[in-house]
């Protein structure tokens, strides 16, 4: 496992590094440090977005790697000669590469999202994160293979040590998306509820007219029973994802999605509702 | 005044000197013998007479109208909700600031729009295909 610390995440924009076989550019993330606890708000949108955007360029530049390796394999597999052999291989090592940086951008933007969304348990964040670390330190190990990879029976093991890898990081991406989801969703119902009791205090203390404060009150129960209704789901969610229950089989044949639009749902119900109070 | 009372009741006798009454008294009528500049004046008196009782009128109307509307005045005074102290307004104000962010927040929390997905990489990338594991 890697553990990587120190300073703040510093990725900003791709860098070009030389292989050590051949001379083609490969476009490589720089090098990271993932801690990036105690980032403010306007220092993760920075980041954010710089890396959104080497994850745009790294994608199209994967692209036509990809279409260059079909090329080249299609046309090996024609033609059968040593040459086309020797493009083949340098397609496949060349776009092998790129996947990789895009996977490891894609993994440090969903750290830093993961790492910055509230309403997570710290222990089943942690746990995630370690996760990630571990896919990502798995991935450039993949990628430095990749690298010194140079005929076809090198880069068939990398295929087949790949195989591990494409598993694990469909998992956990899906497992990302979920926490994400539900951190966000977590934090919109605590502040609701916040919001909601200080309102109350607010309308008993202020509202002078009796029917009037009556509406207002028969609003607010409104607003706690949707609150009250989105428990069970959230509950459900939290359950769920937590790697202690993992083998629970309760948890195996849960509808994320549809718990999650429920509970969206109740909010934004509860929000309108609150809306509507604060108005009249 | 036996006469009298007798002249008031019986009705025989005031229809027989009903035309005697009407005969004698056309010749005696002071009217008959106004001027016009006196009839004139007369009507210029009925006029103003008109005019004045229609401004009195039209006057009444207004202050029964005035004096319907100045207690009413009061009453509004006394119903109108007090005005909002500058702590109220600032709450409401503070609230509304809250509940927009709050709205912002539901947005981004929306799970349909979290763009967290695997990216569209082809994950099974060879050249030669993987030999099968017993």
């Amino acid at each position: 496992m890697c553990v990587l610390a120190g300073g703040v995440l510093s990725l900003a924009r791709p860098a070009l590094a030389q292989t050590t076989a051949t001379s083609t550019p490969v476009l490589t993330p720089a090098p990271i440090s993932l801690d990036i606890s105690g980032t403010s708000q306007a220092d993760f949108t920075t980041q954010l977005t710089a890396l959104q955007t080497t994850y745009r360029n790294q994608l199209t530049t994967y692209r036509d790697n990809e279409k260059t390796f079909q090329i080249d394999k299609d046309q090996y597999y024609k033609i059968q000669t040593l040459a086309s052999l020797e493009e083949a291989v340098r397609a496949t090592r060349q776009v092998m590469l790129t996947r990789a940086d895009v996977l490891l951008t894609y993994l440090t933007i969903s750290r830093l999202t993961l790492q910055n969304t509230k309403g997570i348990d710290t222990a089943v964040k942690t746990d995630a994160l370690q996760q990630i670390d571990t896919l990502s330190s798995d991935l450039k190990d993949y990628r430095k293979t990749v690298d010194v990879s140079q005929d076809r029976t090198a880069l068939l093991n990398t295929a087949i040590q790949f195989l591990t890898l494409n598993s694990r990081t469909t998992a956990l991406s899906r497992r990302i998306y979920l926490l994400v989801g539900y951190g966000n969703l977590q934090t919109v119902d605590d502040k609701t509820f916040a919001i909601k009791q200080e309102l109350q205090t607010q309308v008993e203390q202020t509202e002078t007219d009796p029917l009037v404060l009556a509406q207002k009150k028969r609003g607010l129960d409104e607003i706690q029973r949707n609150l009250d209704q989105i428990n069970p789901p959230l509950t459900k969610v939290r359950f769920a994802l937590d790697p202690v229950n993992k083998n629970n089989s309760s948890v195996t044949g849960i509808d994320f999605n549809q718990n999650f639009t429920a509970i969206y749902g109740g909010l934004s119900r509860s929000l309108s509702y609150l809306q509507e109070i604060v108005k009249n | 005044m036996t006469d009298t009372t007798e002249e008031l009741t019986n009705q025989t006798l005031f229809s027989n000197q009903e035309p005697l009454l009407q005969g004698g008294g056309s010749s005696s009528n002071p009217v008959e013998e106004l001027t016009p500049e006196q009839i004139a004046a007369q009507k210029k008196k009925k006029k103003l007479f008109t005019l004045a009782g229609g401004f009195g009128i039209v006057l009444l109307i207004l202050v029964i109208v005035l004096a319907a509307l100045s207690p009413k005045r009061q009453l509004v005074k006394l119903q109108a909700s007090p005005t909002p102290s500058p702590v109220t307004q600032a709450n409401k104000t503070e609230m509304q600031a809250r509940l927009d962010e709050l709205n912002d927040d539901l947005t981004a929390a929306d799970p349909s729009k979290l763009d967290l997905s695997i990216p569209p990489v082809d994950m099974n990338l060879t050249l030669d295909p993987i030999p099968r594991q017993n």
